[in-house]
């Protein structure tokens, strides 16, 4: 893939969060590069781009990518815009705290709903199962 | 933005200018030179046609000099253009101004071409300031938003000036031992000055914020204020003028 | 930065500020909103310079220069401007009057305007791109922007946006926007002011009033929350809270919701808050 293509991230903004947007954004964008799909040396949107993809204010794109800048997880190169710059131990640490997360929602809701622990993990085995089988069948055809 | 202001009033100005001095001008043109009598006669009628459309142009200037800021609601975007009053009133009013000034530099051509032709009160000394003042009063006329009332203060303070000079004659003649047509012209400058002294005032007082509510503000003034004292003035003047017999 | 110190400013005999006062600083996007006649357009028509006040003063950032008005720019829900004019003659107009020597006509190209015609048969988003395309060609620091998105088209109120954003990434603005209808600009607010006769009844940054307003869905909320109005329906009332705090989240048996910046607005109006 030439690394001047830019890929695009598809992500929503949910404006009834009370999470701010600049966080949002950039939650999301930690996301892709822990999930894989942004690789070392991506090229990222422009701002302006982004803030068009989402009617952002450009400065809170400017503030997410200095963020991330800081944080190390991107790069920018002046003239040539940001580029996704990831550590094997970064991406390991975003991993565990997403699905951490989701772990915590499934949680919740199990417990609200009445489960108890082990009736959660019986669930949890049974889903394993059956997306293993599904899988399998995919493979097969 | 005198751009714009030109493209306004030229073709107006023209046809005005074109009608009045049409006739005269064809006669001058067509009459055959041999007679001077008739030559002469031509160039007193182009003398005497020639204040007159000066005075309806510059008061045609005057009074359509915010017809565009009304009609076309362009009062408010008009006053988001940068500078202050006097500059903006400024820009606006020059190209008007510009083409009262050419007017009044035709004129005195015109009488320096006629040499000793020219009778008393068309003197360009006194007619020129006259069309000025009467672009002044119709631009004061023309800040009223109310497309009648307009109308009406136009053709009241045109009137009144005509009165009121009639009533300062009576003072005035007897400053001028010499000349009837003068002391008429200097009646008619003090007269106007009256007229433009109260419109002018009542303007000053509404459009001292000079904002959208100025127009508005000095409409209301003028009816209920400035255009009932100029009548009462007029009546007054007539009284003064005719009472005790003629002079 | 418009500083408004301690302004009155009245309309007829109707007195609709009176001691009021406002700083927005450099560079913020700012909200106005508030139930309709609350004054919210006057007060965007005193900051363009279009109404004066009768008392007080108007302050703009000084770098602006003694003419502040050519680097502000304003767009009314009137959309005034010279309609016999055609497009070409207005836009040569504009920019004698605000000192611009260049025009971006991409926008009217996209949008078929032709510029030979009059700007009053333009149609109401013709009309609304044209004016923004002029007052956005003076490159203006200040930018104040009355109502009109609703007026026009999702596609054209995206463009619109656009040009907007831009805009943004080339310079530094000071927005203030009129609105009662504001999804499409939500994330685009730093600041939220609504307003109530005359006054400021709440002035808070977006990410601080999201945290600050929740909808509670309770059977029994506690008697001391702090309930600006209620919605929802009679059996299952929605209970919007103001100011929220975390300490709350303990003490109450149900849902808490976040809410997003219409129905915060929605809220404080229905509380007669504002």
């Amino acid at each position: 893939m030439d690394k001047n293509e830019i890929k695009y991230l598809n992500f929503n903004i949910d404006a009834k969060s009370a999470v701010p947007v600049f966080k949002q954004v950039k939650q999301a964008i930690k996301r892709f590069i822990a999930s894989g799909y942004l690789v070392q040396g991506d090229k990222l949107m422009s701002i302006r781009d982004m803030a068009f993809r989402h009617n952002i204010h450009p400065n809170t794109i400017v503030k997410v990518y200095s963020q991330l800048e800081i944080e190390g997880y991107i790069m920018s190169k002046p003239g040539s815009g940001y580029f996704v710059q990831t550590e094997a131990g970064k991406v390991e640490n975003e991993k565990e705290i997403l699905i951490k997360d989701a772990a915590q929602d499934f949680l919740n809701k199990a417990r609200q709903l009445g489960y108890s622990l082990d009736e959660t993990i019986r669930i949890l085995t049974a889903l394993e199962a059956s997306l293993s089988s599904e899988k399998a069948k995919g493979d097969r055809e | 933005m005198f751009k714009k202001e030109l493209r306004e009033i030229w073709k107006p100005a023209l046809l005005r200018f074109s009608v009045v001095l049409a006739f005269p001008v064809f006669l001058e043109v067509t009459t055959a030179r041999t007679a001077t009598e008739s030559g002469s006669r031509n160039l007193s009628l182009i003398l005497m046609a020639f204040p007159v459309v000066m005075i309806w142009i510059a008061n045609f200037l005057g009074v359509t000099a915010f017809k565009a800021e009304f009609e076309d609601r362009a009062l408010e975007y008009w006053l988001t253009f940068p500078g202050g009053i006097s500059r903006r009133l400024a820009r606006k009013m020059a190209s008007r101004i510009t083409l009262v000034l050419l007017l009044s530099f035709s004129y005195v051509a015109l009488c320096i071409f006629a040499g000793s032709q020219i009778p008393g009160p068309l003197n360009p000394a006194l007619i020129c300031p006259c069309s000025f003042l009467f672009f002044i009063n119709g631009s004061l006329c023309g800040f009223l938003g109310n497309r009648n009332l307009r109308m009406v203060a136009n053709v009241v303070t045109f009137f009144s000036v005509v009165v009121l000079s009639l009533g300062l004659s009576r003072f005035i003649l007897p400053l001028f031992p010499e000349g009837n047509q003068l002391s008429a012209a200097v009646g008619s400058i003090s007269a106007l000055l009256i007229v433009i002294g109260i419109m002018g005032g009542t303007f000053l007082i509404s459009a001292r914020q000079f904002d959208l509510r100025s127009p508005e503000l000095f409409q209301k003034r003028v009816r209920a204020f400035s255009l009932p004292l100029i009548l009462a003035l007029d009546i007054a003047a007539l009284v003064f003028r005719y009472a005790g017999g003629r002079t | 930065m418009i500083s408004i110190q301690d302004i009155s400013f009245r309309y007829d005999k109707t007195k609709v500020y009176d001691g009021f006062s406002l700083h927005i600083p450099e560079g913020q996007s700012c909200l106005i909103s508030g139930i309709n006649g609350v004054g919210k357009s006057t007060l965007l028509r005193l900051m363009a310079g279009v109404l004066r006040p009768d008392q007080g003063k108007i302050i703009y950032n000084p770098k602006l220069g003694p003419a502040p008005r050519k680097k502000i720019g304003f767009i009314s829900d009137r959309l005034s401007l010279y309609e016999s004019l055609t497009v070409a003659q207005g836009i040569e107009l504009h920019q004698s009057a605000f000192g611009v020597d260049s025009f971006n006509d991409s926008l009217l190209k996209h949008l078929k305007i032709d510029e030979n015609q009059r700007i009053k048969s333009l149609s109401i988003g013709q009309r609304t791109i044209y004016h923004l395309s002029l007052v956005l060609s003076a490159r203006p620091e200040i930018l104040l922007i009355d109502e009109i998105i609703h007026s026009i088209d999702p596609y054209l109120r995206k463009f619109f946006l656009d040009q907007l954003i831009r805009l943004l990434s080339e310079r530094r603005m000071t927005i203030v926007t009129v609105n009662v209808n504001f999804h499409d600009i939500e994330n685009m607010i730093d600041r939220v002011i609504l307003l109530k006769s005359g006054r400021i009844a709440v002035d808070e940054g977006i990410d601080d009033l999201k945290d600050k307003v929740k909808r509670v869905i309770a059977v029994q909320p506690p008697e001391d929350l702090p309930i600006l109005s209620t919605g929802g329906s009679p059996d299952r009332p929605d209970y919007y809270i103001y100011p929220f705090r975390e300490e709350f989240r303990r003490r109450i048996d149900g849902e808490i919701i976040d809410m997003n910046l219409t129905e915060i607005v929605a809220a404080f109006i229905g509380g007669e808050y504002v």
